[in-house]
């Protein structure tokens, strides 16, 4: 049986003044996908995800979310679909517990213990400021807040931002362990690809102007002369 | 939802709004001070009275300047908070409408505002009240209603410039914005510019006048079309360039057989001037009530000030505020002149720089014309005789040495009466006047009275003679 699209791209063209980033994408995401936007700094992922989630309106073509346009999301829509902003950005005023109390009431699947876990992972102080934590530490804070949603679709903007090897890598054996139990669509973005081998189903890359390479992991894979990190570099150059 | 928002904003924004409270107090303290500062330096106290309700002098006019800073911080850590990369991104991803979410948010900011308005109101009415008459507290409230406005205005302004990312919306906003606060403040930003000065030469019995293009470039000429130089100009215009004759040695100077030297012509000189805003009635009619002494040469400026209440006469002092005996006799005498209240408009020069004080003239509500009056502690109230069928619409009262005419009225049917000494009106023979539109002005020297009006295009003269008989009359448009 065909799985259902959660995201389809139809004919997506985007350019900021004379610098195309999209030309005619066409992209369908099926449900319980791990897709990856893969990149190096400056090609547009974040591009992507803007238009994706209603923030930027694409010069021509049409994205949809679970049916309905990004540019328009519903309510019900917006609330199966978790976000993870570019950079980690939260409410730094807030302590953690007071950024649970905020972001709980608007998701009727919330789970505090998610929440929770993550944060006592770093064995934090709940009255503690977001302001006053590592960047590292924020992160477990705000990704406790993406995961405790306990939506359909995850949307992970360049996760890795700021993070040091060993909070990707507690991130990422979150994320598969999360995804495991569940049936997520997740979308993640990141300019390294080091841990996301064995993460991925499917991926994108996006270089200066033009996709790359649309592939399955399953198939990219299939060629095991080079590591998957070094067949990345090849197509995206090293500068 | 809506309450996790709005205890965001207020742990957002507890720290920002304590400092601001302190502000507050500081400015209030700071307030009162220069209030006591003021009155300690001021004598008689009724005098800042005046200043406050004739001359604009709103000591609490700071608190306009600290509320428009307030709206505008209060909106910045607000919604700067929110901002990410030019777009308010994490309130735009909740589920919820994205233009609720933003309302609330300005409700909060709007309220906050509003509470300090409200604590800065009460506080200055607290202080103002020692210091000032009661009516006058109303013009606080008004003012402070018209800076909370303003406030918000400003607030809302500011807010979108910087939750709005798409440039056409943020423009139109913020400039409608702006438009409605321009419209309620009103800033001045009208030049006044006179196009023509027009007068009547006594030596070549004509009008001559001066075309002004601007920058300081002038045209003499005369109603004949005879150019002159401006040196010639001058010449021919004796009794206005006067001090130039007398620097030349050219004075006495003889006109018609008659001679005349610099008292004469110094003496004879009087102008009045009538502009639209003048219709504009004061916000509060509280006067100072003067009382010249006949043995003393000086006007003092009065202690006590009189307020022409909605239902009564009022008088007031500062030491006692409110002159209870006073107040009643001075009604018991309106009551006696059939005074009716409340008063429509009140008409006098509320000043002690005058050679002479002839008091007030006031428009009871039935429209009749009242002269109010003290003179070496006793006060009058006279009905005034108006000519039939004549409704006021402005008097100018102007106490002058030549003691013959105390000022002019105009009625609601644009028609200008010149008003003698004893209150007794004079129609001049004037075509096309509106005084709801044009300027005017009364010049009289040695020989004439010039009634000079213009709407800023069309400007007109006419001359008279001392008896007021119709000599000539000019009209000039400008282009």
């Amino acid at each position: 049986m065909s799985k259902k699209s959660i995201i389809e791209i139809k004919n997506l063209t985007h350019f900021y003044g004379q610098k195309k980033i999209y030309d005619n994408l066409n992209l369908s995401i099926q449900e319980g996908c791990v897709f990856g936007i893969l990149g190096k700094n400056g090609v547009g992922k974040s591009t992507l995800i803007n238009i994706l989630m209603g923030y930027l309106q694409p010069k021509n073509g049409q994205c949809l979310i679970f049916g309905e346009d990004s540019h328009n999301l519903s309510y019900t829509s917006k609330k199966d679909i978790a976000l993870l902003h570019e950079g980690f950005v939260a409410y730094d005023f807030m302590t953690i517990s007071q950024y649970e109390d905020f972001f709980a009431p608007f998701y009727v699947n919330w789970n505090k213990k998610v929440f929770y876990d993550l944060v006592d992972l770093m064995g934090l102080d709940y009255s503690q400021k977001l302001s006053t934590l590592s960047f590292g530490q924020k992160s477990q804070v705000v990704l406790g807040a993406i995961f405790a949603q306990d939506a359909k679709l995850l949307i992970l903007d360049d996760y890795s931002m700021g993070l040091d090897a060993g909070y990707r890598r507690l991130f990422i054996n979150y994320l598969k362990n999360y995804i495991k139990e569940k049936s997520k669509t997740v979308i993640i973005t990141s300019h390294t690809m080091n841990d996301l081998d064995g993460l991925l189903d499917e991926f994108l890359i996006v270089q200066k102007g033009a996709i790359a390479h649309h592939d399955t992991m399953e198939n990219f894979n299939l060629d095991k002369s080079s590591t998957f990190e070094d067949k990345f570099l090849d197509f995206v150059g090293l500068y | 939802m809506i309450n996790s928002i709005l205890s965001k904003e207020w742990i957002k924004l507890k720290n920002y709004i304590y400092s601001v409270l302190v502000i507050v107090f500081g400015v209030l303290m700071y307030f009162s001070y220069i209030l006591g500062f003021e009155y300690g330096n001021i004598e008689p106290e009724s005098m800042m009275w005046y200043m406050f309700v004739h001359l604009e002098h709103k000591p609490y006019e700071m608190f306009f300047y600290l509320f428009l800073v307030f709206a505008s911080f209060i909106s910045i850590v607000q919604f700067v908070y929110e901002r990410i990369r030019n777009r308010i991104k994490i309130l735009r991803h909740l589920p919820m409408s994205y233009d609720k979410i933003i309302w609330i948010h300005l409700a909060v900011g709007l309220f906050f505002v509003t509470i300090f308005w409200i604590l800065s109101l009460v506080f200055v009415i607290l202080i103002f009240a020692y210091y000032y008459p009661f009516p006058l507290i109303w013009m606080v409230v008004e003012d402070f209603c018209v800076y909370l406005f303003v406030s918000w205005l400003l607030y809302l302004t500011v807010s979108f410039l910087i939750i709005e990312a798409n440039i056409i919306k943020k423009v139109s906003k913020s400039s409608l914005l702006i438009a409605l606060i321009i419209v309620v403040v009103r800033p001045d930003f009208s030049k006044d510019f006179t196009g023509y000065y027009i007068f009547y030469s006594p030596v070549l019995k004509e009008f001559i006048y001066q075309k002004n293009y601007g920058e300081h470039q002038f045209d003499y000429k005369s109603k004949s079309n005879q150019t002159y130089t401006q040196k010639e100009y001058e010449s021919n215009l004796p009794f206005v360039y006067w001090k130039n004759l007398q620097i030349q040695g050219k004075l006495p100077i003889t006109i018609d057989n008659t001679v005349f030297d610099v008292s004469d012509i110094k003496d004879a000189r009087l102008s009045f001037e009538y502009k639209p805003e003048f219709l504009e009635t004061e916000p509060m009619k509280l006067y100072p009530f003067f009382n010249p002494k006949s043995t003393e040469g000086m006007i003092k400026f009065p202690e006590e000030a009189l307020f022409f209440g909605y239902k009564k006469l009022e008088l007031y002092d500062f030491d006692n505020k409110l002159l209870s005996e006073q107040t009643v006799e001075i009604n018991s005498l309106a009551n006696s002149a059939w005074v009716s209240f409340p008063i429509q408009k009140v008409f006098g020069k509320p000043t002690n720089m005058k050679p002479f004080d002839l008091g007030y003239l006031f428009l009871d509500n039935e429209n009749k014309l009242f002269h109010i009056k003290k003179e070496d502690d006793i006060t009058t109230i006279k009905a005034v005789m108006l000519p039939k069928d004549v409704n006021v619409a402005y008097i100018h009262i102007s106490e002058n040495k030549l003691k013959k005419t105390a000022g002019y009225m105009i009625d609601d049917k644009s028609r200008f009466y010149i008003m003698d000494w004893d209150f007794g009106f004079r129609i001049l023979d004037i075509q096309g006047f509106d005084y709801q539109s044009m300027k005017a002005q009364l010049l009289s020297n040695s020989m004439y009275y010039t009634f000079r009006y213009n709407d800023s295009h069309i400007y007109n003269a006419v001359v008279f003679d001392k008896e007021f008989n119709f000599i000539d009359d000019i009209s000039l448009e400008y282009k």
